[in-house]
């Protein structure tokens, strides 16, 4: 891995020599990409990133576009916000090569607002779920409990309708067993 | 019954906590004198002590595991906690209740502070009497992952409430 960087960086410096280096070159080969990643978003990007050596970006963005999915599932359940704010973190890096997050880029720096809407719609979808699921249990009680209802009723008048059926325990059946 | 119009469903309780799966035996959960339905709203004040559970079946030799979870801790907007376990009984032998079955995690009265939160009581068949080791904590916890670990399959049966802070102003207008 930290061969390809090496190749990579040394083949745009040689394809670029009026960029040169600043005084603090990063020393590429010893950079691994999850320290690139670490670098905060505010800061400068190495002079050769801003080069218009597109292979050289087009390395990075694919690099870029594959590691996102990484940290998403090494981190846990309770990271979740960790691994959105790494997968956000490359789009103010690469605006041009990100056509699709270059749309949101508007609407992030509305953030609390944007975040708030969506916290709402989320919330009223869910009041709405709540609603529908309990109008829904309703009716299933109120089908059951009706069945049930003629059910026993029908019982209910088939017991009524034959009276002789039921055995009578009070009469005496033998009245004379001596012989005397 | 059409699959999208079962109040599971409708609740997000099968997705966010469960399996699509069929009723077999029944599930009576009784807070006092209310029973639960599918999406009745209780107050923490009248789920402070472990409801009466009943549960159907024929054969005294099946025995059924209960768990009660909640999706939505510490808030339904955002769950990471999901999903907090309030209550494990194993060898729950068929046709009595939990008060027959083992207590593995003792049950612990929801109090939701942030948000309307269901309550989720699931009723699973065990192949047989087995030892189900409690988990070290009750946030995180994953029922369906439970399930697989014991061999338990689908649930049987599953009822579900919802439950926001005593002093709460939303859900349902009464």
């Amino acid at each position: 891995m930290e061969e390809v960087w090496g190749d990579i960086s040394l083949a745009s410096l040689n394809d670029h020599p009026a960029v040169t280096p600043t005084a603090n070159p990063p020393s590429f080969p010893s950079v691994i990409l999850q320290d690139f990643l670490a670098i905060p978003i505010n800061k400068e990007m190495p002079p050769t990133a801003r080069s218009d050596c597109g292979t050289f970006l087009a390395e990075e963005t694919t690099l870029f576009g594959s590691l996102p999915p990484t940290p998403a599932t090494l981190f846990t359940l309770n990271a979740r916000s960790i691994a959105s704010v790494a997968v956000k973190a490359p789009t103010p890096s690469f605006p041009s090569s990100c056509r699709k997050q270059g749309q949101e880029n508007e609407e992030n720096s509305d953030d609390p607002r944007h975040k708030r809407k969506i916290k709402n719609r989320e919330s009223a979808a869910r009041s709405r779920a709540r609603k529908q699921a309990y109008t829904n249990e309703l009716e299933l009680e109120v089908a059951r409990l009706l069945e049930e209802n003629a059910k026993l009723r029908r019982q209910q008048d088939k017991l009524l309708a034959s009276p002789r059926q039921i055995p009578k325990r009070n009469t005496l059946c033998r009245t004379l067993t001596a012989p005397f | 019954m059409p699959r999208d119009r079962d109040p599971l469903v409708v609740g997000r309780v099968i997705g966010d906590v469960l399996d699509p799966f069929t009723r077999s035996i029944s599930l009576r959960v009784t807070y006092a004198t209310r029973d639960v339905n599918n999406g009745v709203e209780l107050k923490p004040s009248q789920v402070v002590n472990q409801p009466r559970v009943d549960i159907g079946g024929d054969d005294l030799r099946t025995f059924y595991t209960l768990v009660m979870v909640d999706p939505d801790a510490p808030s339904p907007s955002d769950p990471n906690l999901r999903e907090y376990l309030h209550w494990l009984v194993t060898d729950i032998p068929a046709t009595t209740g939990a008060s027959f079955g083992q207590e593995v995690v003792c049950y612990e009265s929801p109090r939701p502070t942030v948000g309307i939160h269901r309550f989720v009581f699931v009723l699973f068949r065990q192949l047989g009497r087995q030892t189900v080791y409690a988990p070290g904590w009750r946030q995180n916890f994953n029922t369906r992952d439970f399930a697989e670990l014991y061999n338990l399959g689908l649930p049987v049966a599953a009822v579900y409430f919802n439950c926001q802070r005593e002093s709460g102003s939303g859900g349902r207008r009464t």
